[in-house]
């Protein structure tokens, strides 16, 4: 499963305890004309951001392989599949460095570049492609972010990055049929943090959670190389 | 001029495939999808929309261009026919 920069999901499993490390190399750029950009600022934020909304702890259901060997009951040996119920604890680690121009991007490694207001006219931010590895972001939410006014757009673009889709997107389900939810599960989870903009369900301060079931599909996606796409 | 079927079929199949070729579509990762050639007639997001700029984004759909659009699939239609009259269909 080891891939070269960008995200790596690592996983150690051991009793009944999964360990999930989601770990990001990635370089901050201020692309801006003015570079007035605290990226250090920015950096903390995301880690702080990221860490708030992906380090959580849920219970899954899996199957181990059981073996039961002959014994005095003169039955014979023979191996059963047996449901049991495992903690998954998801961590997150960032290697952070900060970068003056988009060319110094190495290899894999993730870029969070700050544009232009007039970069990206009508948008807070955008990912290249799902499971992609650019990530832009508009100078004039920054402050907010870096002030934790709006602990939305940075975990919601890195969603994208990890190859999450909108959850209330028409047509999702062709591309991920998990991932196309109905208004109860859009009620029940109503702080997700993968509502699309349009829908007016997305909240600067409240919509930071994720579910159990997304975190499966993050790793899933790493696993059929569905992450660092470039 | 009489317009026949085969040409036409051809234009508009090759119209539709310039368009989706020309579109650029990044809805699902919070940019734009503009469809259209060679102007921009339906633009969308699924993203979080700026309200301060958002009248600059020109988002919805555009008549003017889908009509401008649908002219150029009219000399499309034209400029086949008239390569299926002169080269094609004497052979």
């Amino acid at each position: 499963m080891e891939q070269k920069g960008g995200w790596t999901v690592i996983l150690n499993e051991y009793g009944m305890t999964i360990d999930v490390l989601l770990d990001l190399y990635m370089s901050l750029c201020d692309s801006t004309t003015v570079k007035k950009i605290n990226l250090t600022d920015l950096g903390n934020a995301i880690e702080k951001q990221l860490k708030n909304t992906y380090e959580i702890s849920y219970d899954k259901l899996c199957y181990t392989t059981v073996n039961i060997k002959n014994g005095l009951d003169y039955l014979s040996a023979k191996k059963y599949v047996r449901p049991v119920v495992k903690r998954v604890q998801v961590r997150i680690k960032l290697h952070q460095r900060i970068i003056y121009n988009i060319n110094q991007k190495l290899g894999n490694e993730h870029l969070v570049d700050v544009r232009d207001a007039n970069k990206l006219i009508g948008l807070y931010g955008k990912v290249n492609k799902i499971g992609g590895t650019e990530i832009y972001l508009k100078e004039t939410f920054i402050p907010s972010i870096i002030k934790g006014l709006d602990k939305n757009t940075i975990p919601h673009e890195f969603g994208h990055s990890l190859g999450l889709y909108h959850v209330d997107e028409p047509w999702v389900w062709i591309k991920s049929m998990r991932e196309q939810w109905n208004i109860p599960k859009m009620i029940k989870n109503k702080t997700n943090i993968m509502f699309g903009g349009a829908g007016g369900k997305l909240n600067d301060k409240t919509s930071t959670t994720i579910t159990p079931e997304q975190m499966n599909i993050i790793i899933e996606n790493y696993k059929f190389g569905r992450l660092n796409l470039g | 001029m009489r317009i026949h079927t085969n040409p036409t079929l051809l234009a508009i199949a090759a119209f539709i495939v310039i368009t989706l070729i020309y579109s650029t579509y990044e809805a699902e990762s919070d940019g734009f999808t503009s469809i259209g050639f060679p102007l921009t007639f339906n633009k969308y997001t699924y993203g979080k929309i700026d309200p301060a700029d958002i009248g600059l984004a020109h988002i919805g759909f555009n008549t003017g261009n889908f009509l401008l659009d649908m002219l150029v699939l009219a000399l499309f239609i034209l400029g086949f026919n008239l390569i299926w009259i002169k080269y094609l269909k004497k052979q």
